[in-house]
């Protein structure tokens, strides 16, 4: 019986059978595992491997153009010269909470290409709706102003003390800005860009406070007091019978004896000499630096997480995408802007979520149910300030606000929902185009393709 | 022209003061040269990469140096002044 059978089991049995080794051992096949084994590791090792995969194809494209532009960091630079600087443009994506997701897109995927172009960068952000367009339009006419000679730039008042190494001329400083380039990202941000520059070259440049001029506008009724002022004398009678009319009635009829009171207004801006130039607003701008245009679609919301999904397998597009345009910056090569870079990136906007709409509505519900509340709340203040009656425990602990501070909360929040609203407005419409645009703004090209559009 | 018994403190608490400083600066040099300089070069000049380099790690460094200075003074009570 013996040995037929290890005539069969051959060389390894007879080589290892008295090793001690438990001779079943020596007798197994390869076997495949169980069918749900091997489904399991399939669809394990699939997915693995389209992750390795696409990561391993993003460190190729990132290591290729890095490559093509470190010639650009080898160049000298001079002790009294600046490295070439761009800046940055990104604002809030809409019906996005995070206000910073285009900043950390540009981090992510251009801000490599330069630095290993050895291009220094500046970053604005808008962290609210429109506000990448305030500050673009503040810049400019601060600008304007600064050539119309009214205000002083800032080198050349720290020049005035103590004269430092390097071009710091007004004019050197506007050359390099030229010269440095923007980057823009993504459409959003291309918007608010446009029309911050279309709102900072028309109008007038005078300094304008914004929050009292809108102030102004403000209706009081809800602060309106039928009873008159506190008593802030020593005596605490009632000011005067005649004055207390039923509470009930009189909101919103009579001024109040209050009046509009508003907080102490910020002080006021340094008085500017008379414009001994007009102050009218150019007929052509001057050159503008060449712009760089990112694409950025952001997916937000549960509808959108099968993008969100499939973006996770392609990290390489939008590497190559940013690759892309970071080679474009570095290397410098422009043309002029034209009305069809106006679609640049516009499928992006297919992609924002339907909430984006009903944005003044929710608007004014929040600005409903918030005056519901401030009614209330100016009452209690009053009461309390009145002293007719003793504060509640829960009063003591935490005081409820008095009457300077709910005006105050409510300037500020009346502010924002106007900044949200003009915010809104600006990135609903399409693209700003000012006339006076025409040749005077260009975008970087990848020098490979010679010019595609997005 | 002054009294010389205040002045000698005020001397002392400036030498110190600069030394601290000296000290900074020169650890600031002897780590950004480190990370952003290589040791192979072609020419005197620095390239724009060194030079981009070294002005974020020293823009770092000075920001790191505050931060810090800050938050000694607040827990120490600011034993040793100085520090850019």
């Amino acid at each position: 019986m013996n040995e037929p059978a290890s005539a069969q089991k051959g060389g390894l049995y007879s080589a290892l059978r008295f090793t001690g080794i438990p001779p079943s051992w020596l007798e197994k096949r390869p076997k495949l595992p169980s069918r749900n084994w091997l489904i399991f590791i399939g669809v394990v090792t699939s997915i693995a491997g389209l992750y390795v995969d696409d990561r391993r194809k993003c460190k190729k494209i990132r290591e290729e153009y890095t490559a093509k532009v470190r010639h650009l960091a080898e160049e000298t630079l001079g002790t009294q010269d600046w490295p070439r600087k761009v800046t940055v443009y990104s604002c809030r994506y809409p019906e996005d909470h995070d206000h910073e997701r285009s900043m950390v897109y540009f981090k992510r995927y251009v801000k490599p290409m330069l630095v290993a172009a050895a291009i220094d960068y500046d970053i604005i952000n808008g962290n609210q709706y429109g506000a990448l367009t305030g500050k673009v339009s503040d810049d400019i006419k601060k600008r304007r102003r600064e050539l119309a000679g009214l205000q002083k730039s800032h080198e050349e008042e720290l020049n005035s003390f103590i004269p430092l190494p390097g071009d710091r001329t007004p004019a050197g400083k506007a050359r390099r800005q030229l010269e440095g380039g923007t980057v823009i990202i993504g459409r959003h941000s291309l918007k608010e860009y446009l029309e911050g520059v279309s709102r900072g070259w028309s109008g007038s440049a005078k300094v304008v406070d914004q929050e009292e001029a809108f102030a102004e506008t403000l209706s009081d009724d809800v602060f309106d007091d039928p009873l008159g002022p506190p008593p802030t004398q020593e005596s605490r009678t009632p000011p005067g019978g005649s004055l207390l009319p039923p509470p009930e009635l009189s909101r919103g009829s009579a001024n109040g004896l209050f009046g509009p009171i508003r907080q102490a207004p910020p002080p006021p801006p340094p008085k500017m000499p008379t414009f001994h130039m007009s102050d009218d607003p150019p007929a052509t701008l001057p050159p503008q630096s060449p712009i760089g245009l990112v694409p950025f679609t952001n997916h937000l919301g549960f509808l959108q997480v099968p993008y969100m999904i499939y973006d996770f397998f392609t990290e390489r597009h939008r590497v190559l995408a940013g690759c892309k345009a970071g080679y474009a910056i570095a290397m410098g090569q422009t043309r002029p802007m034209t009305k069809k870079d106006l679609d640049f990136d516009i499928q992006s906007e297919g992609f924002i979520k339907g909430s984006w709409n009903k944005l003044p509505k929710r608007i004014k519900e929040s600005k409903e149910s918030y005056y519901k509340d401030l009614t209330k709340d100016v009452k209690i203040a009053r009461e309390l300030a009145y002293g007719e009656r003793e504060p509640t425990r829960a009063e003591r602990s935490h005081p409820p606000k008095t009457e300077v501070e709910l005006r105050t909360q409510r300037l500020k929040k009346e502010l924002k929902w106007k900044e949200d609203l003009e915010g809104w407005e600006v990135l609903r419409g399409d693209v700003c185009w000012d006339e006076r645009f025409e040749g005077v703004l260009s975008v970087f090209v990848d020098p490979q393709e010679h010019g595609h559009s997005f | 022209m002054s009294p010389g018994g205040v002045d000698h403190e005020k001397i002392e608490g400036a030498v110190i003061e600069l030394d601290m400083m000296t000290d900074v600066f020169n650890r600031m040099v002897a780590t950004c040269a480190s990370k952003c300089l290589s040791q192979r070069y072609a020419e005197g000049d620095l390239t724009k990469g060194e030079s981009v380099c070294i002005d974020r790690c020293v823009g770092k460094f000075i920001e790191a140096n505050k931060v810090i200075g800050e938050k000694l003074r607040e827990s120490g009570g600011g034993l040793n002044p100085g520090g850019i």
